[in-house]
């Protein structure tokens, strides 16, 4: 037994000691574990984060200003119709491996993208260049694309430049650029792993040993749900502005956990709090939070009644008290919304959403008006009884709490019995797919800085569309809105979205905030309206110029 | 049964098995009450029982409420307010006669209610009225899931017990290989495949979330239950008085019920009350995952949940994690107290038996774990 | 002793099919697959990686790629079509396939990284459990009905009635911010063990120190235990060398199915500290549709619980002589 006992210990010992590595420049929590680390694979917003630190594009964004600035690509020319695109590759930069970077490798990256065998989710960003949808969706019986690659569009006159055409306007196509889908790919390396593994070259790629990177820092240990060890990539062309030579990436999705990571200082950026402690982060140096383009809302099944009544869905969409939700639920100083759109793309696009239905601003007026509108539908006193609504949300405490105030309003302002259904996320989706819900929430996130991000999610042959609702003037304003330029496109927008709040097979909710807290020490990092940030850009501030009392520095041990 | 050797050197039975009279029971009851903390701790239950049975009818704040607030308010404490108006009549969906109860409430005590004694949640609702209410979901929960596990343990294990031979060893070792699957799989398995059936099961056969919960748990508890009831009728099977029945002439079926089975009760009472602990603390681990009660319904899992994000480091509102823990202590403590109290009076040669396939005491080791092995 | 080890191995591998079998089925009874998220895939992009990963093949077929390397069709059987992934072999050839929810590694390595990981936590927590629940137990059984005794089975009790996240919530302000003595979360040395082991092995100390002192009190009156005292042996002697061992046999059953518990880690224990071991995956990977995963832990676990009964049944021999190997029970 003592021999036994003292046997386990010894190996726990062992095992502890192994595993020790020395602490990194700087650390920050990214939430869950990426589950990929191949650009062309991954679409979380965690996974993102790293990929902004591995691989650099064509372009990057502006920590201030989030708008794109030179990458890999140090100018470009556009053509006059806004279809065409020539990027200036620089000289100099190289990858992880010591291949210098060249037009040829983000050809290759961009083949990849599109090439319906990689399965990438986000092949249709890519869509929009000439002959690209074609080549990727003709395919023969084995799934291989029929066309050549040089049917599209994108020509490399020269190993430094890069052309691409695209079939129209695309006005965040320089955005598009610094996402990391459109990563370049060095073929050279792969190709020699291909030889090397025939059989699992996919996951020899993704060792540590095997990756090849392109951006300012490289892959040095990958560890399951704990920490992604990153180490300068000595070739990067800007190495010598990178400051820090090696970065911690944690995944940890306790929120609680993280905060303690934070307030200890074994961590330097978190970028989500738990709500009940935001009173108390009020009035910190480090805390800001910024509105970013994510929507809140809840998909409404328009096919089922009562909720096929446009007016039902009205009135229950007046009847939601957004101000106390956000400023007592989420308390993150997010943004009452009352449009699909939200208020953060503004910002970048000069888009306005238009003007709500019919609300007033004030939750005792808009009460009011549900009221009236439940009266008409044939639901006031009197009149007939309204079934339960269910109201679906997926496991997660925020969630939850909001479909109870949610629930609560309705009871008080309409009478409307709401039960609650907790699901899994998994089967949460699956039933919004099949139509099975009433009133189910859901969450969009923009991929790309454009009102079109949000407003194609609901056009009828939209897979994300889920709410059974379809609008033929709906459909044809958004296309005309895509193929046209400037202000007109902007009207067309907004007479979109006009549409869509006039029928509501949603309910917004609010427009989400970052609650991200970031170590005052850290320079270069900014609260910006896209909540992108580069890492190339992050330095600490000299210990002289550090005047912040209030910093996590003060909490604990560093 | 190999190097099995029982001992009797308490008060011994009168024979290997207590016969079917209710003298080893009233014995049994008096040995229970002559075991003072096994007395407090039930007392106690039966004190908590009947509070969480009269909740609607007590002048408590409704535990759904709602009443948004920055921050968790702090208690007010009885001797400063005692009484307040302002009650709000909202509940969840609740049945026939907890409605009753509740309009009984109404005449009584019209909008009155207790003032927030042990503070609010951050949204504003009563704790004391939360842990109340909680406690009728916690008990239900764990009641049910526990009888749902007697019931196919009982029987699984007396039908194998009985039947003996090569039926017997059949269905123990399926019990075995059912042991031997990570048992939180199974139940959230079994929780997410139910939950995704779940509107088929509503519509069809009226079947909510908190009896999927029963049959989850149920279904996995089970498996204790069958070896111990097993264990225990294959020592009885060759008892004087059973065999005796048999020669007389008897049915299987009266053999099973009218002389195995309630001397079976005993182990299965002890089993009963050290598993209803174990089922509520798993219970309020499913809540951490998110598969638990539903809201806006409140179980004590939910209180758990809530009070572990209270506790943080910028902040600790004291009240959400002091009092929902003393109330689950203080009766999971109770339980336990009254299981080895029962279990010490009813079935005194239990203690002793050391019988290493599974004695009793490791019988009930799945029922410790808050969460159990995976 | 050769016929007990080859009935071992017999039941093992027939506990192991079906518990492969059992698993597979609820699995695939599960709705939402591992490609679902809110961002819906285009039918053409999720019929391709359906197809890499063969989820487009019959249920049938797929569980006899899963279990082992059987011809199946024109091809070798390969669980992934071979563009890269790993030929698999299945099952019965150790390859457990890749994982859906950590595209970058195969189950293979997923248990590789975090076994060590759990072991460490593990013998961290069986050191405390262990350390702690016997000299409990032996304190409460040796002093029985005196104010220790009371106190430490309270203790006891409260170890076993409050939800581990809650304990965990109260160590972490404890020993992290009031006082400063160990790492709030993560991994990486001994220190980050520290906290975490203690909170998952407290129910198993509480537990432990229950069973010792019953057994022990039950030891203790023993005839040959009176015999020795009266024979004039020193009562430690008494206590440690013989009331023990017959003491603690109840706490070895009890440590089987409890170390296989300790050593495959628990959810809420990772997640609270961040601790990349195993229990985060049995519980992530059911969520996360992630088929390979759920059964490689699954299998996993299976064969740790078999392994460990099996030495219960090897140490009770040594425990007590009475028992002999073999024996139907």
């Amino acid at each position: 037994m003592a021999l036994l006992v003292s046997a386990i210990v010894g190996i726990g010992f062992v095992l502890a000691s192994r595993a020790t590595i020395a602490p990194a420049d700087f650390t920050f929590v990214n939430g869950a574990e990426p589950s990929s680390l191949d650009p062309v694979q991954v679409t979380g917003v965690p996974e993102a984060r790293i990929m902004r630190a591995i691989f650099e594009g064509l372009c990057v964004l502006d920590p201030v200003t989030a708008q794109p600035r030179p990458g890999i690509a140090e100018a470009w020319d556009v053509s006059g119709d806004e279809l065409t695109y020539t990027f200036h590759l620089r000289a100099g930069s190289r990858w992880s491996n010591g291949d210098e970077v060249t037009a040829f490798d983000f050809r290759d990256g961009f083949q990849r993208l599109l090439d319906p065998r990689e399965a990438a989710e986000y092949a249709y960003l890519l869509w929009d260049v000439k002959g690209a949808k074609a080549w990727s969706t003709t395919i023969d019986d084995s799934g291989a694309p029929t066309l050549a690659f040089d049917t599209v569009a994108i020509r490399t006159p020269d190993p430094r430049t890069l052309v691409v055409a695209l079939d129209r306007p695309v006005p965040w196509f320089l955005y598009l650029c610094a996402y990391h889908p459109l990563s370049p790919l060095d073929r050279r390396a792969m190709d020699e792993l291909r030889a090397q593994f025939p059989d699992s070259w996919r996951l020899e790629a993704s060792r540590p040993e095997h990756m090849v990177t392109n951006g300012p820092w490289k892959v040095e240990l990958r560890r399951v749900n704990d920490r992604i060890r990153l180490v300068r990539n000595a070739g990067y062309w800007d190495t010598h502005n990178v400051a820090f030579d090696t970065i911690d990436v944690l995944a940890s999705e306790q929120l609680t956990t993280n905060l303690n990571l934070y307030l200890t200082g074994a961590a330097g950026y978190v970028n989500e709090v738990p709500a009940n402690v935001i009173p108390r982060l009020r009035g910190r140096a480090d805390w800001h939070p910024t509105p970013y383009p994510a929507t809140y809302f809840f998909r409404v099944n328009v096919t089922r009644p009562p909720l096929d009544d446009v007016r039902v869905r009205r009135a229950l969409a007046l009847a939601i008290d957004r101000r106390a939700i956000t400023q007592l639920v989420t308390k993150g100083g997010e943004v009452p919304l009352e449009s699909l759109v939200p208020p953060a793309m503004s910002a970048i696009t000069a888009y306005v959403e238009p003007s709500f239905f019919g609300s007033t601003g004030d939750y005792e007026q808009n009460v009011k008006l549900a009221r009236e509108l439940m009266d008409d539908a044939g639901y006031g006193p009197g009149g007939k009884t309204l079934r339960p609504i269910e109201l679906h949300y997926n496991t997660q405490s925020t969630n939850k709490d909001v479909a109870e105030v949610i629930a609560h309003g309705w009871k008080q302002a309409l009478g409307v019995d709401t039960r609650l259904v907790n699901q899994e996320k998994k089967v949460a989706l699956d039933t919004q797919r099949r139509l099975d819900y009433d009133v189910s929430r859901s969450t969009w996130i923009a991929d790309f800085p454009d009102p079109a991000s949000f407003l194609e999610v609901f056009t009828s042959d939209s897979e994300n569309n889920r709410t059974g609702w379809s609008s033929a003037k709906y459909d044809a304003l958004v296309h005309a809105a895509l193929d046209a330029r400037g202000s007109e496109r902007a009207r067309l927008y907004g007479e979109a979205e006009k549409v869509l709040l006039d029928e509501l097979p949603i309910l917004p909710v609010f427009a989400f905030t970052t609650t991200s807290l970031v170590d005052p020490r850290l320079e270069g990092f900014h609260a910006n309206a896209l909540d992108v940030h580069f890492p190339k850009f992050w330095h600490f501030a000299p210990q002289s110029e550090l005047r912040d009392p209030d910093g996590p520095s003060k909490a604990g041990p560093r | 049964m190999s190097g099995r050797t029982w001992r009797f050197d308490l008060p011994a039975p009168k024979s290997d098995a207590v016969s079917r009279s209710d003298g080893p029971w009233r014995e049994g009851w008096r040995r229970l009450r002559r075991n003072r903390a096994a007395s407090i701790a039930l007392w106690f239950l039966v004190a908590f029982g009947s509070v969480s049975l009269l909740a609607p009818i007590l002048p408590l704040p409704s535990p759904v409420a709602l009443e948004l607030q920055d921050e968790p308010q702090a208690p007010t404490p009885p001797w400063t307010s005692f009484i307040e108006h302002g009650f709000h009549d909202e509940y969840w969906q609740l049945g026939a006669i907890d409605r009753a109860l509740v309009s009984v409430r109404l005449h009584v005590f019209g909008d009155r209610q207790t003032a927030h004694w042990l503070g609010t949640d951050s949204k504003g609702r009563d704790l004391l009225s939360r842990i109340v209410w909680g406690s009728r979901t916690s008990f239900g929960v764990a009641l049910m899931a526990t009888l749902t596990s007697l019931l196919i343990g009982v029987t699984w294990g007396a039908f194998a017990g009985l039947a003996g031979g090569r039926t017997d060893a059949l269905m123990m070792r399926l019990v075995d290989v059912l042991y031997s699957l990570p048992f939180i799989f199974v139940v959230i398995f079994l929780v997410t495949i139910l939950n995704g059936w779940r509107d088929v099961l509503e519509r069809r056969w009226g079947i909510d979330r908190e009896v999927l919960f029963y049959l989850a748990i149920g279904a996995v508890y089970w498996l204790t239950m069958a070896r111990v009831v097993r264990g225990q009728v294959l020592s009885l099977r060759h008892a004087e008085f059973v065999q005796a029945a048999r020669q007389m002439g008897a049915s299987s079926a009266r053999i099973l019920f009218v002389h195995v089975l309630p001397n079976v009760m005993s182990i299965v009472i002890v089993y009963l009350t050290l598993s209803i602990p174990a089922v509520m603390l798993f219970e309020s681990f499913l809540t951490f995952l998110g598969l638990g009660i539903e809201a806006p319904k409140v179980s004590w899992g939910s209180l758990a949940v809530d009070s572990a994000e209270a506790i943080n480091p910028l902040h600790v509102d004291w009240w959400l994690v002091v009092w929902p823990a003393a109330a689950m202590a203080s009766t999971l403590l109770a339980l336990n107290v009254l299981g080895d109290g029962l279990r010490d009076a009813l079935d005194p040669k239990l203690r002793h038996a050391h019988r290493p396939s599974v004695p009793p005491e490791i019988a009930h080791s799945s029922t410790v774990r808050a969460e159990p092995a995976p | 002793m050769i016929r007990f080890a080859l009935r071992r191995l017999g039941w093992f591998v027939l506990t192991l099919w079906a518990v492969v079998s059992v698993s597979f089925v609820l699995m695939h009874a599960v709705r939402g697959g591992p490609f679902d998220g809110e961002r819906a895939l285009s039918p053409a992009i999720e019929a391709n990686l359906n197809a890499r990963y063969h989820l487009d093949w019959p249920l049938l077929k797929q569980y006899a790629a899963y279990v082992g390397p059987l011809e199946l069709g024109p091809h070798r059987a390969h669980f992934l079509g071979g563009d890269g992934m790993r030929t698999f072999g299945g099952v019965l050839a150790g390859d457990l396939g890749p994982s859906f929810r950590y595209r970058d590694f195969s189950v293979n390595d997923i248990l590789a990284q975090s076994l060590p990981i759990s072991l460490a936590l593990g013998s961290v927590a069986l050191m405390f459990a262990l350390v702690v629940g016997l000299s409990a137990g032996l304190a409460s059984a040796l002093w029985r009905g005196t104010a220790w005794d009371v106190g430490l089975r309270l203790f006891a009790t409260l170890g076993i009635a409050l939800p581990n996240f809650v304990i965990a919530g109260f160590l972490v302000i404890l020993f992290v911010f009031l006082v400063p003595l160990f790492p709030v979360a993560g991994y990486g040395t001994w220190r980050h063990l520290v906290l975490p082991g203690i909170a998952l092995g407290l129910p198993f100390a509480a537990y432990i120190a229950r069973l010792t002192r019953t057994g022990m009190l039950d030891a203790l009156s023993q005839d040959w235990i009176r015999t020795a005292h009266a024979k004039g042996l020193p009562p430690h002697v008494v206590v440690l060398r013989h009331a023990l061992k017959s003491g603690i046999v109840p706490v070895v059953s009890y440590l089987g199915p409890a170390v296989a518990g300790i050593l495959t880690g628990s959810l809420v224990i990772e997640r609270i500290f961040a601790i990349p071991g195993l229990g985060s995956h049995f519980v992530n990977s059911a969520l996360n549709r992630d088929y390979t995963l759920a059964m490689g832990v699954t299998i996993l676990y299976t064969a740790l619980v078999c392994a460990l009964n099996a030495l219960v049944d090897v140490a009770y021999t040594w425990l007590d002589p009475r028992v002999r190997l073999g024996e139907p029970s």
